[in-house]
């Protein structure tokens, strides 16, 4: 009896819990709808004049100066205006720059279709020495709350691009302007701001033309706004919320790690508002689920979509079409050419045991056969590479240098003379040593996890013994970065105009990049000799050769230039992909609104 | 009572610091580096240290931990690394909701689900229902979620395209009036809270069945037969209510699983919660950003094992806390 009384007692508790749970539920889904009850009335539905852009991640900042990601520079790309318009010439592979009335060269090939006019510069001017260079701005461009754009804009920005406790990424852009040869740019030499519409800029050495426009054409900020920010607060300002620009879009609302909308900004005539009324980027972290929202049409536009998606979404029933660009990205296999140990222990330079000579690397890369992974996974969108000077850029590209056939038979030769032979269980050694290693990748990548077992299927056939192991990508950059490790697979994406030093110097302190320790004294003096040509076409023979040498020394097996692959709706016009950014001129593009997102 | 719910919160103190202080270091032991994303091409190679240097990561780590113990105890957790300087505290004040709302939901979907199967089970012991429920469960439970949120997308998403995908909310549902709101709000956490509770069900229909069955043979379930109630009054009034109590127990228990497992269904569904942030923060290593996640949910846990123990004692009076 006494349990039932107690029974009782509990019925007539535990309701109550139980409402109040419901109760709570509903007052937090309201207050959830509540957070983000902003109302927007279009007379459209909001499909039909939103595009949608599904993202990776969030971007970091929408400030020029900070904004340190690919997506972030997308973003504010839209809100601000810039001083030059660039544009990649398909037919020479060179880089272009272009202000309202001039160019730096005469466009050769097909006219892109972009609406130009955006760039702020009238014209500029170098001068006969190189080493100053003249803007005149046009005087007709205002920020979007009326005030007028400035050459003192310009100065201002670039004085917290230096500022080290701001610690801009882009201060690199700054390295030959007057004092940086000091250590400290002496901004009133190096800038100057005789009237509104001139801007100057002074080198402390000669610059050739391209990079000085390449380098003094960072975005500007608005003086009148920033001024009073101090620079322990200017990652913290609130003002980063609320970018004050003048490009073709403003922002309209960010809630971080969801989405970003910007909205159509009626007031822009650099060169005009931008065509589709709203642009949503959402953040979707799973490629599986971006995948699926652009098959249902929940979302326009995912980006680096992988090959094997292909037919699933050309079947689609939202109507997607597949547009790849490149070749700007590839994948390659570093062998360490010295070795580490030694390095590390006193600093002193020695081969390593297995890919110090020439001739084992190029054994490894004739072993390899990059065409079966090409086939097996990029299909036609990936090319064999040779050496890190992209086919795209085909002024400097070497079409004389072909790429080492799939041809076991001649490494096995190679190897045999290097002393490599097999022993009893078909490995080979030579001195006691077993040629065995352990080839490192980093953790989620589908393409390079491929290859990797075809690499070490075609290794074990000519006697070598390579072991796969995937790491968390922090740890791995971390490892390569320290020249922990001794072979591993990875990809550079390269810049547009080429300065690979960084990468295969033979000071390995200054190059930090240079993980596989190559030393060639030729390489060092190529890259110094191009980089001091003013006019980038006369460097191509020095690019030649150092095309020809990289390939002789195969201090990296390079293995294939990828084209990234971007699924577009296609309710959506006049999308140009460009070299540059999928994005390039996001501002013409249309909706058709006949095909609005799907439910 | 209170007395006892007073000492469990001052024995928790020491705990919550002990679990920082352990997460302080342990973080700084992981490879990997805040500055990482400006060591690269084409950036100055002073940024990075320019930006270690913004951060107090050139100071030796006692120092570091001096200087961060003295900010902490004065309720400052910091700013986050990866996430535009925002305070720590207004990152979580914007991801906290989001995760809340998906983890009671869960909670109340998994009881439900769960006390429903196993008192079906446990009634129709040994028939094929039972059979088949407990196999099923045994299934779910053993499937990973994140595998089985993705299968949930390919089916109710992409396939029959009942459900979205992913997001809190349609694109353009900032137009909707407040009604049309909150259905669209909810469309979109059915799949999320589905898979989550699925899982936890299966396992709270297991243990409601075994404690079902062990209640079912005891002598006051014959007596109240006897006296000639129905099998409905006897079950859910007499037999139910007592086999609850082990169950109340695995609430709080079960309130870390639910936070661990909104963390890869935010990923997967993106939703902007603690999972998310805290995914994200330990990729970036964001250390003030995980140290004030491992607080939130340090407490969490702490409170719900509490509540639990609480609530344990309130519905059980042979239990004097």
């Amino acid at each position: 009896m006494n349990k039932l009384a107690a029974l009782d007692g509990f019925r007539s508790d535990c309701k109550k819990p139980g409402s109040l749970v419901v109760g709570l539920l509903v007052a937090l889904v309201f207050t959830l709808a509540g957070c983000s009850g902003e109302k927007h009335s279009t007379g459209r539905s909001p499909g039909d004049s939103t595009l949608v852009i599904a993202m990776l991640g969030d971007a970091n900042y929408l400030n020029p100066v900070i904004g340190a990601s690919v997506t972030s520079s997308n973003v504010y790309g839209l809100l601000y205006p810039g001083l030059l318009e660039s544009e990649f010439d398909t037919t020479s592979g060179l880089l272009n720059f272009v202000a309202l009335e001039k160019r730096l060269r005469e466009q050769t090939g097909r006219q892109s279709g972009k609406k130009q006019g955006a760039a702020l510069a009238k014209t500029w001017s170098m001068s006969e020495d190189h080493r100053s260079l003249t803007y005149v701005l046009r005087g007709d461009a205002k920020w979007n709350d009326g005030t007028p754009i400035t050459s003192h804009d310009f100065k201002f920005a670039y004085r917290l691009y230096g500022d080290p406790v701001i610690a801009s990424p882009r201060q690199q852009f700054l390295a030959e302007l007057m004092g940086a040869e000091k250590g400290e740019i002496d901004f009133e030499k190096a800038i100057e701001t005789p009237d509104d519409t001139t801007l100057v800029f002074h080198f402390y050495k000669k610059v050739p033309e391209q990079l000085a426009l390449f380098h003094t054409s960072l975005t500007p900020l608005p003086k009148h706004v920033w001024k009073d920010v101090p620079p322990q607060e200017f990652r913290n300002s609130r003002l980063n919320q609320e970018p004050l620009g003048a490009g073709p879009y403003v922002l309209k609302d960010w809630r971080k790690q969801q989405q970003i909308v910007l909205a159509s900004n009626p007031l822009c005539n650099l060169p005009k508002p931008g065509n589709i009324p709203r642009i949503m980027y959402r953040i979707v972290p799973d490629y599986t689920v971006r995948l699926a929202q652009l098959q249902t049409g929940a979302v326009d536009v995912v980006e680096n979509i992988k090959p094997e998606d292909f037919e699933g979404l050309e079947n689609a029933n939202a109507g997607v079409e597949i547009k790849s660009v490149g070749l700007r990205v590839y994948d390659y296999v570093g062998w360490s050419n010295i070795d580490q140990d030694a390095y590390h222990a006193d600093g002193t330079i020695t081969p390593h045991p297995l890919f110090g000579s020439v001739r084992v690397r190029r054994a490894l890369t004739l072993a390899i056969d990059r065409q079966s992974i090409l086939d097996g996974y990029l299909g036609e969108y990936g090319k064999v590479a040779v050496t890190d000077i992209s086919p795209s850029l085909k002024w400097a590209y070497n079409e004389k240098v072909a790429p080492y056939p799939f041809d076991p038979a001649e490494a096995v030769r190679l190897l045999e003379e290097e002393g490599w032979k097999p022993g009893p269980d078909g490995i080979r050694e030579k001195g006691g040593r077993k040629f065995s290693f352990v080839l490192y990748t980093n953790a989620g990548n589908a393409r390079r996890n491929f290859a990797s077992v075809i690499i070490q299927q075609n290794l074990r056939e000519i006697g070598i013994d390579c072991r796969l192991d995937v790491q968390e990508s922090n740890v791995f950059f971390e490892n390569l970065r320290l020249r922990k490790i001794d072979a591993w697979m990875a990809g550079w994406s390269i810049g547009l105009e080429i300065d690979p030093l960084d990468g295969w110097g033979s000071d390995l302190e200054k190059s930090r990049f240079n993980f596989t320790g190559y030393q060639n004294p030729r390489i060092d003096e190529l890259c110094e000799l191009a980089k001091s040509e003013l006019n980038p076409l006369d460097a191509k023979p020095y690019w030649l050769e150092y095309q020809e040498i990289l390939h002789r020394d195969q201090p990296t097996t390079f293995l294939y230039w990828i084209k990234e692959t971007q699924g577009f709706n296609k309710r959506i016009g006049g999308e140009e992909l460009n070299i540059l950014s999928t994005f390039y001129n996001i501002d013409d593009w249309t909706l058709s609104p006949a095909a609005s997102v799907a439910e | 009572m209170l007395l006892y719910i007073a000492r469990r919160l001052l024995v928790a103190i020491p705990l919550v610091f002990g679990v920082l202080t352990l997460t302080f270091f342990i973080i700084r032991l992981a490879p990997g580096d805040p500055a990482a994303l400006f060591i690269q091409p084409g950036i100055s190679p002073k940024v990075a240290d320019q930006i270690r240097e913004q951060y107090g990561l050139n100071d030796p780590l006692l120092i570091q931990y001096i200087k961060w113990l003295g900010s902490v105890l004065q309720g400052d957790f910091g700013r986050s690394f990866s996430r535009a300087q925002q305070p720590v505290f207004d990152v979580i004040a914007q991801a906290l909701p989001v995760t809340i709302t998906i983890a009671l939901l869960t909670l109340v979907a998994n009881f439900i689900l769960g006390i429903f199967i196993g008192v079906i089970s446990a009634v129709k012991q040994n028939s094929f229902l039972d059979r088949s429920l407990t196999v099923g469960a045994l299934f779910f439970y053993s499937m990973p979620e994140f595998w089985f949120a993705l299968m949930m997308i390919i089916v109710f998403a992409l396939k029959l395209q009942i459900f979205p995908a992913s997001g809190l909310n349609e694109v353009g549902a900032e137009s909707y009036g407040p009604v049309r709101f909150l259905l669209d709000r909810i469309w979109h956490l059915v799949l999320p809270v589905t898979v989550l509770s699925i899982n936890g069900a299966a396992g709270i229909a297991r243990y409601v069945r075994g404690s079902m069955l062990e209640v079912i043979r005891q002598d006051y379930i014959r007596t109240a037969k006897a006296k000639g109630l129905s099998e409905r009054v006897v079950i859910f009034r007499h037999a139910l209510r007592n086999a609850l109590l082990p169950v109340i127990t695995l609430m709080g228990g079960s309130l870390p699983f639910i936070f661990s497992g909104a963390l890869f269904i935010e990923v997967i569904f993106a939703f902007p919660g603690m999972g998310r942030v805290t995914v994200e923060a330990i990729f970036a290593r964001d250390y003030p950003l995980i140290i004030a996640n491992t607080f939130i949910s340090g407490t969490l846990i702490i409170i719900g094992n509490l509540v639990a123990d609480v609530l344990y004692a309130v519905v059980d009076p042979r239990i004097k806390l």
